[in-house]
């Protein structure tokens, strides 16, 4: 069973700051071993479907390189 | 190594090719731009019709990464050119975004000459408690009983209760934490009728994070959580900083 949401992640984008793993209430995100072309380590989805869809990764990510799609309506969660 | 083409949904309002940003990791300038963008994607005002201003430092670097209007200006210009743009055409919105050395400089005049005669701008603070300019000046943003590194005895600004004498109809306060109710703040403040304002109590990751130990953009963030609190009636005479005291935030005057 797939969840309803889908969280995509810009990876050259990142600088590993880790607001979107301290704020996220159901532990879907987690810091990857790799690293990107500028050296941080950016999130990845680890269960994805506890995700609800609250889209406070998006709200708080304050390098535009996170957001949450609803896989159903097409639309973006937060409207 | 695949490139990725996804794209983000206020990617059409970016200058997205400079990204990533100069700042900080975890810096809250960044947390604010992205709700006022999406405030000004919700609100029903004229794009086209968008200025955003900016002086010196670090909120210097927001007009890089729009694509509305934009103008860079020299500290003590930046709020008379605000008047100056509002004035030529009234449909046009104004959005300024002040630094605490841009605030020293410019707003004692032009904020008194803005609010008195109620020029509706919206004038967002990012304050940071660092204030260094020549080590002969004063240190206005330091909080009450803490020392810059030179020891002089200080004192704040307390800055609602400045701005609301000089006769805003808008004040209100948070930190990044308090994104969503920003953005709440950010649409009240974008269709007030008068000067509004914003002060956004942003803690620098470099000197306050790292100097004090706390070091972390995380751990800033729980910061936020443990020293500041919302409270419904507030005295204007208490909103000063000082260690010791918790935060007050919140919405102080106008709105609905």
């Amino acid at each position: 069973m797939t969840s309803e949401f889908k969280i995509e992640i810009i990876v050259e984008r990142c600088k590993g700051c880790g607001v979107c793993i301290a704020i996220c209430q159901r532990n879907v995100l987690e810091e990857a071993n790799g690293k990107n072309k500028n050296e941080h380590h950016p999130p990845i989805v680890k269960n994805a479907q506890q995700c609800t869809g609250c889209g406070m990764c998006e709200m708080f990510c304050p390098d535009f390189a996170i957001f949450v799609v609803s896989q159903k309506k097409r639309k973006w969660a937060y409207e | 190594m695949i490139k990725n083409q996804l794209k983000h949904p206020v990617d059409s309002f970016l200058n997205h090719k400079k990204l990533p940003s100069t700042w900080c990791a975890g810096c809250g300038i960044g947390i604010t731009l992205n709700n006022l963008i999406r405030t000004i994607t919700s609100v029903e005002i004229d794009i086209k019709k968008i200025w955003i201003l900016s002086g010196q430092g670090c909120s210097a670097d927001i007009p890089d990464y729009l694509k509305f209007n934009s103008l860079k200006c020299s500290t003590g210009n930046l709020i008379n050119k605000g008047i100056e743009i509002k004035s030529k055409d009234p449909d046009n919105t104004v959005i300024i975004f002040t630094n605490n050395i841009d605030f020293l400089i410019s707003a004692a005049r032009d904020i008194v000459r803005a609010g008195e005669a109620g020029i509706p701008l919206l004038l967002i603070h990012i304050n940071n408690l660092v204030c260094y300019l020549t080590e002969k000046e004063i240190k206005f943003m330091t909080p009450f009983m803490r020392y810059s590194y030179d020891r002089k005895f200080e004192l704040p600004f307390n800055l609602p209760l400045l701005v609301r004498t000089a006769g805003a109809t808008y004040i209100a306060r948070w930190t990044p934490l308090r994104a969503g109710w920003l953005r709440f703040s950010l649409n009240e403040a974008l269709e007030n009728k008068g000067f509004s304002f914003i002060e956004l109590i942003n803690l620098c990751v470099l000197y306050i994070g790292a100097q004090a130990r706390i070091a972390n953009s995380v751990q800033i963030i729980e910061f936020y959580e443990n020293y500041s609190t919302m409270k419904e009636q507030i005295h204007f005479e208490d909103l000063d900083l000082r260690i010791g005291k918790k935060i007050i935030i919140g919405k102080f005057l106008g709105g609905v």
